[in-house]
């Protein structure tokens, strides 16, 4: 049937082409003269147009019916769109692709209409990628919805021809400016309009990355800004006068670096001159303050010292505050910081000192100065590189003092500690370690106490320091601790020995009576890992493991005639007995019994030897 | 609007602890749903309120096959008791499809079929789906050329030429 109009269709279409276009035989008449050919040009220029409307038409019902994607109603075909857009980022007039949300407008008339119509596609601006034409047209198809615009700090046409338009200006809900090198000009030209009416801006955010000051003006469109509630100046200097500061409800403000030149004029000289500033915006919720906290000797860091300084008061509003910079300066204001017990609010801290990634929770101490319902940290972690080694020390030793804290508190703040370090570092940690609440852990309902000691460690002119002694002064109270990790060599021989009966008489006491898991391994075996002080001593090692496994074999043996069993041992095996270095295979022995519990190391080989 | 039949209680057991749906799909196969399931559509909701203020339970009559019902049904089973955060396209971080995972294996599907839930989701008014669907197409066409879009979609190129060429369609392309 369809072959059959097909044909037909086709004879009709044969015939009609031939009356409506005469062929070139048929036009020789129209030689006689010019008026004649331009009657015949025109004639055929009309059956063009006709043609391409038919055309046009065919293809447009054919759209219809057969593409089911055409045919989605409206407002699924914006959400394509929308997503489109998010997906494959803003138009870039300087990128040779352009980008599918724009190529969308080109595939067929019902989704350019759709698009051009759908406001949310245009709304969002980056004035930077865009030229004049692009910059004026997304703006009208954008018609008078809020804009949310994003440039950089060169004055290009489009921006100029954006921010010369009042009526634009006025539009402007959330304005990014965001870019490197220069930008006085182009910030005196977009924020010092002063006829702009700005009352729909509620976020500015200007970051600038230059070696250079760059110099916000105080009144920021003639304070024209009453909705503006979030604010974030990163790189740039604004005057802690400048009657901006004071409705915000978020404020993320201050240096991008610690190199940063706007560290020094930006940097808060007091806590009172902090606290006279929170006071000016009583429904701040949200407060970052980067690289520019009141400078905080190490001295006055103790809770008596901070308490001359005078404390600082926060919003009541206040829910999260984030503090970046020197760890002095970042921990000296948490413990001024005197919250009601009720009040809850997120804090967090960027020390630059801290040199693993992540960002480290304050210590418990420094909570319990802090106050509030903050939740203690389930894990501390001691671990630095000898830039930052007497600093953190000295802190910990005073802020990890946790006696005193509420018992419920106590059991829950601690279940894993981590000291890592050369060995020199590990014993000067020794004060912490007895500070330690290892009579909470014990009390307390926690299985899994972990302690990873001396991840890179044992100086050979100092195993003479390690001693049966010094394990039990420091770990001694650590009774409730069930997993132990153990990086080193030297030093596990004496901490074996700590940990072995030494006789039956169940009144002789050995370290970590309820240990289940224990993992021992030898520090970095390769050379170019180890640190340069094991490193040239490796023959002392080599030495040394041999005696490590049998000490570890005579541990387990005299442990379980105590009818105390590890459910669980991983070892190095450098430590085998018999080893005299790091030679052989890299496999990690590891005894996991189903059921019952480890009785023996090496048993088997050994045996076998 | 729907059709409704009517139909007796020992079709669809409502009074008991799980209350139960009959869903006729266009191919006229009956599907019993519990009702909980199917509250993330709107639409079903509405209709089962309509139940509830006449007294009357009956059959709900979809213009849609049981294969794509089931696939719906499949979606809102996954989801039954979570809280879903509805599309919010204005939070939602430019780049990479933020497609969840579970949504994207079982997007997994060809065109025809993707543009057929979308359209059951749409009708059935369940936001979390349309967004997903959308997300899933939006990520089939994008990095793709006008020509290469066509292709995908069996779109015909239907502008003429005054509007390939007119000064606006400049500024789309």
């Amino acid at each position: 049937m369809f072959n059959i109009v097909a044909a037909l269709s086709g004879l009709f279409w044969d015939a009609t082409i031939h009356a409506r276009i005469p062929i070139l035989a048929q036009l020789t008449h129209y030689d006689h003269g010019p008026l004649l050919a331009g009657t015949a040009w025109e004639g055929l220029d009309g059956e063009i147009n006709a043609i391409s409307n038919i055309l046009w038409l065919a293809k447009t019902r054919r759209n219809s019916l057969a593409s089911r994607v055409v045919r989605l109603p409206s407002d699924i075909l914006s959400r394509i769109f929308f997503w489109t857009m998010k997906m494959t980022g803003p138009l870039n007039v300087a990128s040779s692709k352009k980008p599918a949300w724009i190529n969308i407008t080109h595939t067929c008339q019902r989704w350019r209409q759709l698009a051009l119509q759908d406001v949310a596609l245009w709304k969002h601006i980056e004035l930077e990628h865009v030229s004049l034409s692009w910059g004026t047209e997304m703006v009208q198809r954008s018609r008078l919805v809020p804009l949310s615009i994003k440039t950089g700090f060169s004055l290009s046409p489009a921006v100029r021809a954006v921010f010369q338009q009042s009526a634009t200006v006025a539009r402007v809900q959330t304005l990014v400016i965001d870019g490197q090198r220069g930008g006085q000009k182009a910030i005196d030209t977009i924020l010092k309009k002063p006829s702009a009416s700005t009352t729909l801006l509620q976020s500015l955010s200007i970051s600038h990355a230059f070696h250079k000051v760059l110099v916000l003006p105080a009144r920021i469109f003639c304070n024209n800004t009453p909705n503006l509630r979030s604010l974030s100046l990163r790189g740039c200097f604004i005057s802690w006068d400048s009657p901006l500061f004071a409705n915000f409800t978020h404020l993320d403000i201050g240096a991008r670096k610690r190199g940063d030149p706007v560290r020094k004029p930006m940097q808060l000289k007091t806590n009172i001159e902090l606290s006279q500033l929170l006071a000016r915006m009583p429904r701040l919720q949200t407060l970052a303050l980067y690289q520019i906290l009141p400078s905080v000797a190490y001295e006055e860091l103790t809770p008596a010292g901070r308490s001359v300084v005078g404390a600082v008061e926060l919003p009541s509003s206040l829910v999260s505050l984030r503090l970046m910079g020197p760890l002095n300066d970042c921990v000296g204001l948490a413990l001024c910081l005197p919250l009601a017990t009720s009040s809850s609010i997120k804090l967090a801290m960027d020390l630059e000192e801290f040199p693993w990634n992540g960002t480290p929770q304050p210590t418990p101490s420094i909570m319990r100065h802090v106050g509030g319902t903050h939740r203690p940290p389930r894990t501390m972690m001691l671990r630095c590189d000898e830039r930052s080694e007497t600093t953190q020390l000295r802190l910990y030793s005073d802020t990890c003092d946790m006696r005193g804290l509420p018992e419920s508190v106590e059991r829950e703040c601690q279940t894993s500690l981590t000291l890592a370090g050369q060995s020199s570092f590990f014993f000067k940690t020794s004060d912490v370690c007895v500070q330690a609440p290892w009579e909470g852990l014990y009390l307390g309902e926690l299985q899994d106490a972990y302690v990873r000691v001396l991840e890179d460690s044992n100086h050979v002119v100092e195993q003479e320091i390690w001693s049966k002694a010094r394990w039990v002064t420091m770990f001694g109270r650590a009774q409730g601790v069930r997993t132990l990790r153990v990086e080193g060599c030297a030093c596990i021989l004496k901490l074996l020995e700590a940990m072995t009966p030494s006789g039956t008489s169940p009144s002789q006491s050995f370290l970590f009576p309820y240990l289940t898991d224990l993992t021992l391994y030898c520090f970095n075996r390769t050379e170019e890992d180890m640190s340069p002080r094991s490193r040239a001593h490796i023959s002392f090692h080599s030495g040394v493991m041999s005696e490590v496994g049998e000490a570890l074999e005579a541990c387990i043996r005299a442990r379980s005639v105590r009818g105390v069993h590890l459910q669980s041992l991983e070892v190095d095996p450098v430590f085998r007995p018999g080893t005299t270095g790091w030679e052989g295979d890299n496999v990690v022995t590891v005894y996991k019994p189903k059921r019952g519990s480890v009785d023996s190391v090496f048993l088997p080989d050994h045996a076998d030897g | 609007m729907p059709t409704i039949v009517s139909v007796d209680d020992s079709t669809v057991p409502g009074e008991g602890s799980s209350r139960l749906l009959l869903l006729v799909s266009s191919d006229n196969k009956h599907i019993v749903v519990e009702e909980d399931i199917m509250s993330r559509s709107r639409f079903i909701s509405k209709q089962v309120e309509g139940f509830e203020a006449t007294s009357q339970r009956h059959a709900i009559l979809l213009p849609f096959s049981s294969f794509v019902l089931n696939k719906v049904i499949e979606y809102c089973s996954h989801y039954r008791g979570y809280y879903l955060l509805e599309d919010d396209p204005d939070a939602a971080p430019p780049g990479r499809s933020p497609v969840r995972e579970w949504d994207q294996e079982f997007l997994d599907v060809d065109r025809n079929m993707l543009l057929r839930i979308i359209k059951a989701a749409h009708y059935l008014e369940i936001k979390s789906l349309v967004g997903s669907c959308a997300r899933a197409i939006a990520d089939m066409i994008r990095g793709k050329t006008t020509e290469e879009m066509r292709e995908i979609l069996g779109v015909e190129n239907d502008f003429t030429p005054e509007e390939e060429h007119s000064p606006s369609s400049k500024c789309t392309g």
